[in-house]
């Protein structure tokens, strides 16, 4: 268990460094000089250079590569164009996103997992058609066209929540929780849709597996046998997609905080771009890329854990 | 009455046999027959936009801005007074000619690098796994946001950027078909046989993966019209006043109070477009299925 | 007093190509601490047969008919009553030990489940009775065994650790369908010898299906034959290998290589033909295709159950003889 553990961390780690590579020559390759980004309103040719000297723009790559490296593997991601460091900036907005991320996580594994149980119990009759039409709908609606509509709805329409905006958790609970219900249920969505097309699928297959005749067999009550030796196995198949939709789930927090007006770790994204500022955006990819590598890892060593074979013999069957 | 089972003689070939189920099977479907039928729809009204649409889409009518639905304009007009049901109509080109054709590039990038990975193994396949492991830790949406990025604001650089984007989730989905297909007792047995590597990934690895690929495919074209809209969205795709879904969506926003049918519209086009392939695919999958029963 | 008393079973399933009829009119007894063997080809009915008994079957399956165990008519009972009857008087043992146990469990965690159901004892007792009867199944370091894993087992370990969870509330009857079939020849012979202990030791009858007519010449009391979902022969296991009346049983016996046989030389005898589908129920003799004693009266017309020696019935209208009469 040790040493696959081992391989798994260094594989992730690897990773972590090309997709740092990655990132850095991406952000280099952006069209537009980044010295007329960052000097803002100079055009004067010597001020531009002294601009680039001292962003060590005029370095060979791949030595501004292994400063920003040093000094991310430090902590610092450096200053983005308005001087502020970009660390601190990160560091502030990242837990509106992880929130957001959080309640979006809660609400789709708990209706994509009971839909997609119910939708095999009950296969073939009206709640299967309903639930596997409610995933296929949920998969085929653009989720920032879901979060529009929902806007014009209960916000402008009815007035029942707020069209955007963020309150902080400390600040006032409800009213947090209020301004982040529409767009969490946005992100949810395109997460239950697949997990439960996925539950359904595993349910069907455990449910027709010999363990649970045998379980029927031994007397146990369709709760047991459903609720425990099926869908107990269904889980352990369906951590592994859990972890690979957070991918989808970051992509649509950047678009989801564009539309209700949150000041995230997604918006900060998208503003990075926009405004061609550089350190910012290298930084923010890079918190993102190993954001993602790491739950990736997390999940697969949740998922070894759960799996008795790998658990007890270090390897898959 | 005799019990014996006479198998009346069918004079079909095998292959002619198989996809005569493979129909029947899909016409008992008739979600998937329904999302066909959309979906057809939806790329013949693209593809014949002139003669469909009832109004020029960049004609502008200062005289009816944000009118409400009428006779003339069973949508309605946008902002600039144009026709927002021609404008979806002609929209369709833009986004259905993203949808395919970065779906088809993704598949031309994915399929030999990831069959030959798969196959040959070697030094090639672990690097090949590696790479396709980093650009996945991009989500789809972010790395063509990022190549659309970089490449400009344009049509064919959005397609592309989708089209490279979809890639690694197909390369790694090739690459498991060919790696456990290569195991297969027919494929040893053409080894055995003395048939080259070439012959065989042609005639047993290729057309194996094929039911997977079509899957894939119908799937992956719904992810890439949204993204289509999404890049549009953003300004990184389609530029104005070229009618995109997505631009139409962004153009919106402002008037969301006035006339909120003007965001209304353009997004459920996109939704019924992106559903009728899922179901499409969905069905397919299921027809392809040799574990299916009916 | 027979201990289960089945008549006239009949399971129709309705399938998207119309009604296949898995069982036609199966009767028979079942007495207290005996063997009975039942045997026949693959879908002959045999399995579907007995897991009707405690309504195992799929929803698309209609059964006819009645089942009683003791005053219980096990076929039309309720949900709540046949689970009681589950695992508690009629246990299953089945084919594949493989994936018959759930993977995600230890074995002694789904021993230990029977036990509290049906016996209601508490987390430490169940835990001492699991262990016991891992012993009893004969699983060596039955204490350390019983926190492993299903896939930490060999073929043989796991059958045993079905064995004993079927045993666990000791049950009035015990249903093995096809134990052996998935296991090795060596392994077999062990857990053959198992059953005979079980039944020797604990009194529990025992049904066991099965192909393999070696099988049920070593353990069975009593044997039935049933083809195409019909009963077609039965009698005690000595009677029916010293003379089978039933073609199909002849052919059977006369395709099993025999070591030491009279002639080493001569073909095993084959049955020709297929079995038929089961999905019409025509007037006729169901073996009849395939019977080299066939005539107009076989081909029209269905042979009722006779008793030809006292316990020995046979559904044949030419019985006794060899292969072609």
């Amino acid at each position: 268990m040790g040493g696959f553990l081992l391989r798994r961390v260094g594989a992730a780690l690897i990773v972590l460094f090309l997709a740092s590579v990655l990132v850095f020559a991406g952000v280099r390759a952006l069209p537009g000089d980044p010295a007329l980004a960052l000097g803002a309103e100079e055009r004067d040719p010597a001020v531009l250079a002294q601009i680039r000297h001292k962003y060590h723009l005029d370095e060979p790559v791949p030595l501004q590569y292994a400063r920003w490296v040093g000094l991310a593997l430090r902590g610092d991601l450096g200053t983005d164009q308005r001087e502020l460091a970009v660390g601190h900036t990160i560091v502030t907005r990242l837990p509106i996103t992880l929130e957001l991320a959080g309640l979006a996580i809660l609400i789709g594994t708990l209706i994509g997992i009971a839909a997609g149980v119910i939708a095999a119990v009950r296969r073939g009759k009206a709640s299967d058609y309903g639930a596997t039409t409610f995933a296929l709908v949920g998969l085929s609606v653009p989720h920032f066209w879901l979060g529009i509509m929902m806007i014009i709805l209960f916000a402008v329409k009815w007035h029942w929540l707020p069209a955007g905006g963020y309150v902080p958790l400390h600040d006032d609970p409800i009213q947090n929780l209020r301004h982040l219900l529409m767009p969490a249920i946005v992100l949810g969505t395109g997460l239950s849709a697949v997990l439960m097309r996925q539950m359904r699928s595993s349910m069907l297959t455990s449910l027709g597996a010999d363990y649970v005749r045998t379980a029927r067999a031994k007397g146990l009550s369709e709760w047991s046998v459903v609720g425990k030796h099926a869908l107990r196995n269904s889980l352990i198949t369906v951590s592994t997609v859990i972890g690979l939709q957070l991918g989808a789930l970051i992509s649509g927090a950047v678009i989801t905080e564009q539309i209700f007006g949150i000041a995230g770790f997604g918006r900060l994204t998208i503003d990075a771009v926009n405004q061609r500022d550089y350190t910012l955006l290298q930084g923010v990819v890079l918190v993102a890329a190993a954001g993602y590598v790491v739950v990736n890892l997390a999940v697969d060593l949740l998922y070894s854990y759960l799996n008795p074979r790998i658990r007890v013999s270090g390897r898959p069957a | 009455m005799s019990y014996v089972d006479t198998a009346a003689a069918i004079e079909l070939s095998p292959r002619a046999r198989r996809r005569r189920l493979l129909r029947k099977r899909f016409l008992r479907r008739p979600l998937a027959i329904a999302g066909l039928v959309v979906a057809l729809a939806f790329v013949l009204a693209a593809i014949f936009a002139p003669v469909v649409a009832p109004h020029d889409p960049s004609t502008i009518d200062v005289n009816a801005l944000l009118a409400a639905p009428s006779h003339e304009h069973l949508l309605g007009t946008d902002e600039l007074g144009r026709d927002v049901l021609s404008r979806i109509i002609f929209g369709a080109r833009a986004s259905i000619q993203a949808g395919v054709l970065a779906t088809l590039l993704a598949m031309l990038i994915a399929v030999p690098i990831g069959v030959t990975a798969g196959y040959f193994r070697g030094w090639l396949d672990p690097v090949v796994a590696r790479l396709t492991d980093v650009l996945l830790a991009f989500p789809f949406l972010i790395l063509a946001v990022g190549l659309a990025a970089i490449l400009g604001p344009s049509l064919l650089n959005a397609t592309i950027a989708l089209g490279v984007g979809a890639a690694p989730g197909l390369i790694r989905i090739a690459r498991g078909e060919a790696l456990s297909l290569r195991e297969e007792d027919y494929v040893r047995a053409a080894v055995a046989n003395g048939a080259s590597d070439a012959s065989i990934i042609v005639r047993h690895v290729l057309p194996n993966m094929l039911s997977t690929l079509i899957v894939q495919a119908t799937v992956t074209i719904p992810a890439a019209i949204i993204g289509e809209a999404v890049l549009s969205f953003l300004g990184l795709g389609v530029q104005p006043p070229t009618p995109s879904w997505g631009v139409m969506l962004s153009a919106a926003q402002p008037y969301v109070n006035e006339a909120p049918r003007l965001a209304l519209f353009p997004g459920l086009a996109i939704f019924f477009c992106s559903l009728s392939f899922n179901l499409l695919g969905d069905g397919l999958r299921d027809v392809l299925d040799p574990r299916t029963t009916r | 007093m027979p201990l289960l008393e089945v008549s006239d079973l009949s399971v129709r399933f309705d399938t998207d190509d119309g009604p296949v009829h898995a069982v036609d009119r199966l009767s028979f007894t079942l007495e207290e601490g005996e063997v009975l063997g039942v045997v026949g080809e693959s879908g002959c009915g045999k399995s579907v047969s007995l897991m009707s008994l405690t309504q195992l079957l799929p929803s698309t399956a209609h059964v006819t008919g009645s089942a009683l165990l003791a005053d219980i008519d096990l076929l039309r009972a309720s949900s709540s009553r046949i689970r009681r009857v589950r695992g508690r008087t009629i246990a299953y043992v089945f084919q594949e030990p493989m994936t018959s146990l759930n993977p995600a469990f230890k074995i002694g965690r789904q021993i230990e489940e029977v036990l509290q159901r049906h016996l209601d004892l508490s987390r430490a007792a169940a835990r001492k009775r699991a262990t016991e009867l891992l012993d009893l199944v004969r699983i060596p370091a039955a204490a350390r065994r019983i926190n492993e894993y299903p896939h930490q087992l060999s073929g043989g370990m796991r059958q045993r650790v079905m064995i004993a969870m079927a045993l666990a509330c000791d049950p009035k009857i015990l249903v093995a369908d096809e134990p052996t079939t998935a296991l090795d020849v060596t392994i077999q012979a062990g857990i053959l010898d198992l059953m005979r202990d079980i039944r020797e030791r604990l009194g529990t009858a025992i049904v066991l299906i099965t192909h393999n007519l070696g099988v049920v010449a070593d353990i069975a009391d009593r044997v039935l034959v049933m083809y195409a979902g019909r009963k077609v022969e039965e009698a005690p296991v000595h009677d029916l290998f010293a003379s089978p009346q039933h073609p199909y049983t002849i052919g059977l016996l006369g395709a099993v290589p025999r070591p030491g046989a009279a002639s080493t030389t001569a073909r095993l005898q084959e049955i020709p033909g297929r079995v038929p589908s089961l999905a019409e129920v025509p007037q006729a003799c169901a073996f009849a295709d395939r019977c080299p004693r066939a005539d107009d009266l076989t081909r029209s017309q269905q042979p009722e159950l006779r008793e030809v020696r006292p316990g020995h019935r046979v559904a044949c209208f030419h019985p006794g003889g060899e292969w072609a009469a």
